[in-house]
C-alpha cells in the first residue's frame, strides 16, 4: 500500500441502525457497546483512506497534513479501565506538523527526563516520601526547607510592600462551616473524611478561605478598612485518588501562597491590577518569560445552575478583570463557561525553561463567599454592603512551584533559592583550619556555607560539589591562606579568580539580597 | 446569503453551505493551508463542513490547542488505519488525544 498518499476525512451522518448493521458485521463487540449509549441523530462516522470509525469528530482536512510521527510506547490497558475486564494494547505515539517540530519536542522531552524534580529532589536531598507516613504526603527535608523558608520570605517581603496583612489559622474545621461556603457537598469528594469530635464533624481544611472570611467577620468592618488584604501560607488537605498523585506536581498535602483580598466595587480594578502585577514580578525574579492568563468566563444559558444568579456583576467584573488584562498588556485567552461558581476565574499558565506547560495558580472574583458568610462593611452613607473577594496565590503551592523550579533551573537554583550558597574546599587537611575560619565569616554574613573536610583529592571535592549544584565554590590552598584570600569557582563557568574574603561577601551579598537570576 | 463574523469582530457575507474552508481561501491560499479546523459558534467543527446560517468563525490552526488536540485526534484515525493494515481483524477500543504520554 501506498502510505505516502494523501487521504481525506470524510464526515457522515448515519442512523443508529445502520451504524449497529456495519459493526455487527466486523464482528466488533466494543464499537457496539459505544453505541448502545448512542442515539438517531447523534451518530457519525468517519472514513480515511481504508478506515472508517464511530466518531463525534472533528478532524483535520487531510493525512497528508500529519507529516512527523513517532511511536513512543506501547503498554497493556484494562478495557474500561477495569482489571475484570480483558486487557487491550495501547500504542503510544505523536505527531507533528513538521519534522523539525518533532525532532524540538523529543530534545525536549530528553531534557525534560535530566530535570525531573523526582529525580532531582532525590539527588539534591529536597524532598522524601514514606510508606509509613502515606501517599503524596511530602517530607520536606532540610534542603527542600530552606527553600520554602526562602519562598515565604521573599511572599512576605512582597506582600508586606502591597499592603496585606498576614494571619494564622488551624487546619481543620467543622463541618457547619464547610456547609456554609458550599464546599459541603459539592467539593466533599476532594477533601478528606471527616473526623467525629465532641459529637461534632470536623474536616481538614481544603482550602483556606473560609477561616479568612471569619477573620474578616470577626470584627465589624468600616469603608475606612476596605481594602482588607490578608495573607497565609496555608496548608490545605485534598484527597486526590492515588492514581493521580504525581511527585510534587499531585500531592495530598500542599502549602499554598493564600490571600484574599476583601474591597468595594469601586477599588477592584485597582486591587485586580495590583494582584497583576505582583504576578508579574515574580515572573521577573524567576525569569519566567513565557506565560499566559485564561480568563474563564460565566455562560449566561447557565446563570442560576453552574453560576451564580447576577448577570449584571458578571459581566460588570468579566470588563473589569479584562481591562486590566488589556491594560497591563498580559497575554490572556477568554474562555466562555468555564468560570467557577461564583465568578470569573484566571488560571495562570507558565512555561518552563524547556517549554514544559505548567499551571501555576489560579485567581478567582469572588461575589458569592461575602453574601454566603454574610460579610459586611459600613460604607460612607452609613448603609451596608457586601465586599468583594479576590482570592489569588501567585506562587501557587510549595510543592508545585518548586517542582516547576527544579525543572525550569535544572536543579542549578539561583543563589539565593539555594540551599549550600557556598562550599569551602580546603586542598588538604592542613587547611581545614582557614577553612572553617572562612566559613564562619561568611555564615555572620547570612550566607549559607559550609566546609568539605573529608578526606579527599580536591578534583573530587569539586566535581560532587557540582553535582550538588552549589553555586559558589571556594578553594584554598597555601597560597590563600598565607594571603588571606580565596580562589572562587561558579557553578558551571569554571574558575573566576581570586579575592578577599571581604570582596567576595560582599560581590555574594548583593547577587543574594538583589535575587539575581541565574 | 449568511453572515460570518471573524475574530476581529468583522462581518463578511457568503452563500449559506459555505464551510470554514471555503472562508480562509476567500481570505488567503496559505492561511487556508495550514487551517486543521474551525471553531463555529465556540464549537469545534471540520473546516469542509458546510455552514447552514450566520455564525462567528474562528479559524484554527496548529498554534490553537483546538487546532493541536483535532490534529492529534486525527493521528490516532490514521495509526489505526495503519494498525488495521499490518494486523487485519483487529478491534479498537478508543484513542483520545492526551497531553505529555
Amino acid at each position: 500500500m501506498n502510505w505516502r498518499r494523501r487521504t481525506m476525512y470524510i464526515r457522515k451522518e448515519i442512523s443508529k441502525t445502520e451504524a449497529v448493521k456495519y459493526f455487527t458485521d466486523k464482528n466488533d463487540e466494543y464499537k457496539l457497546d459505544l453505541l448502545g449509549g448512542l442515539s438517531d441523530g447523534e451518530i457519525t462516522f468517519y472514513t480515511q483512506g481504508e478506515f472508517t470509525d464511530l466518531c463525534r469528530g472533528p478532524h483535520i482536512p487531510n493525512t497528508g497534513m500529519i507529516k512527523a510521527v513517532k511511536l513512543t510506547n506501547i503498554a497493556g490497558a484494562y478495557w474500561k479501565g477495569d482489571e475484570k475486564n480483558k486487557q487491550l494494547t495501547r500504542v503510544y505515539g505523536v505527531t507533528f506538523p513538521s519534522q523539525k517540530e518533532l525532532d524540538e519536542h523529543l530534545a525536549m522531552l530528553e531534557e525534560a527526563k535530566k530535570r525531573d524534580h523526582r529525580k532531582l529532589g532525590k539527588e539534591l536531598s529536597i524532598y522524601t516520601m514514606d510508606d509509613d507516613v502515606g501517599p503524596g504526603l511530602i517530607l520536606w527535608m532540610p534542603n527542600g526547607t530552606i527553600i520554602i523558608e526562602e519562598l515565604e520570605k521573599l511572599a512576605k517581603e512582597t506582600e508586606l510592600d502591597a499592603g496585606y496583612k498576614r494571619v494564622v489559622t488551624p487546619h481543620i474545621a467543622k463541618e457547619s462551616m464547610y456547609i456554609t461556603s458550599g464546599h459541603l457537598p459539592y467539593y466533599a469528594e476532594s477533601m478528606f473524611p471527616p473526623m467525629e469530635m465532641d459529637g461534632e464533624k470536623y474536616y481538614l481544611k481544603a482550602m483556606n478561605c473560609p477561616h479568612h472570611h471569619k477573620i474578616f467577620a470577626a470584627e465589624p468592618k468600616s469603608y475606612r478598612d476596605m481594602p482588607y488584604r490578608i495573607a497565609e501560607y496555608g496548608t490545605c488537605y485534598r484527597y486526590e485518588q492515588s492514581g493521580e498523585l504525581f511527585g510534587l506536581m499531585r500531592v495530598r498535602c500542599l502549602h499554598m501562597n493564600d490571600a484574599h483580598i476583601y474591597c468595594t466595587k469601586e477599588q477592584f480594578a485597582q486591587e485586580f491590577k495590583a494582584v497583576n502585577d505582583m504576578y508579574l514580578k515574580y515572573f521577573k525574579i524567576f525569569g519566567i518569560d513565557k506565560y499566559v492568563m485564561r480568563l474563564s468566563l460565566h455562560d449566561p444559558e447557565k446563570l442560576g445552575q453552574k453560576y451564580v444568579n447576577e448577570p449584571e456583576l458578571w459581566l460588570e467584573t468579566e470588563e473589569l478583570v479584562r481591562n486590566v488584562l488589556i491594560e497591563t498588556g498580559v497575554p490572556f485567552v477568554e474562555v466562555k463557561g468555564e468560570g467557577a461558581f461564583y465568578g470569573p476565574k484566571i488560571d495562570v499558565q507558565i512555561w518552563s525553561a524547556i517549554g514544559r506547560e505548567f499551571t501555576l495558580a489560579t485567581n478567582q472574583v469572588d461575589f458569592a463567599q461575602g453574601r454566603r458568610f454574610k460579610l459586611e462593611f459600613t460604607t460612607q452613607d452609613n448603609t451596608t454592603d457586601t465586599p468583594l473577594i479576590i482570592h489569588r496565590a501567585p506562587l501557587g503551592t510549595h510543592e508545585r512551584f518548586i517542582g516547576f523550579l527544579l525543572e525550569h533551573y535544572a536543579g542549578k537554583l539561583p543563589v539565593w533559592l539555594s540551599p549550600v550558597q557556598v562550599k569551602v574546599l580546603p586542598i588538604s587537611d592542613k587547611y581545614i583550619d582557614y577553612a572553617k575560619q572562612v566559613s564562619l565569616k561568611l555564615k555572620k554574613a547570612d550566607i549559607r556555607a559550609e566546609v568539605d573536610e573529608r578526606n579527599e583529592k580536591i578534583g573530587k571535592k569539586i566535581r560532587d560539589t557540582e553535582l550538588l549544584r552549589v553555586p559558589y565554590m571556594l578553594v584554598i590552598g597555601e597560597k590563600e591562606m598565607t594571603e588571606g584570600m580565596v580562589a572562587v569557582r561558579r557553578q558551571g563557568k569554571g574558575d573566576t579568580g581570586t579575592q578577599t574574603v571581604d570582596e567576595f561577601i560582599h560581590a555574594i551579598s548583593g547577587e543574594i539580597t538583589e535575587r539575581h537570576d541565574n | 446569503m449568511i453572515n460570518i463574523t471573524l475574530p476581529d469582530g468583522s462581518v463578511r457575507q457568503y452563500e449559506s453551505g459555505v464551510s470554514a474552508m471555503d472562508v480562509a481561501k476567500s481570505i488567503s491560499e496559505g492561511l487556508a493551508r495550514k487551517v486543521l479546523a474551525a471553531s463555529i459558534n465556540e464549537e469545534v467543527w471540520d473546516a469542509s463542513r458546510p455552514i447552514q446560517s450566520d455564525a462567528s468563525l474562528k479559524l484554527l490552526t496548529w498554534t490553537d490547542n483546538d487546532g493541536k488536540k483535532t490534529f492529534w485526534h486525527s493521528s490516532a484515525h490514521l495509526m489505526a488505519e495503519a494498525v488495521e493494515a499490518l494486523y487485519p481483524g483487529v478491534k479498537f477500543w478508543v484513542g483520545p488525544a492526551i497531553e505529555n504520554p
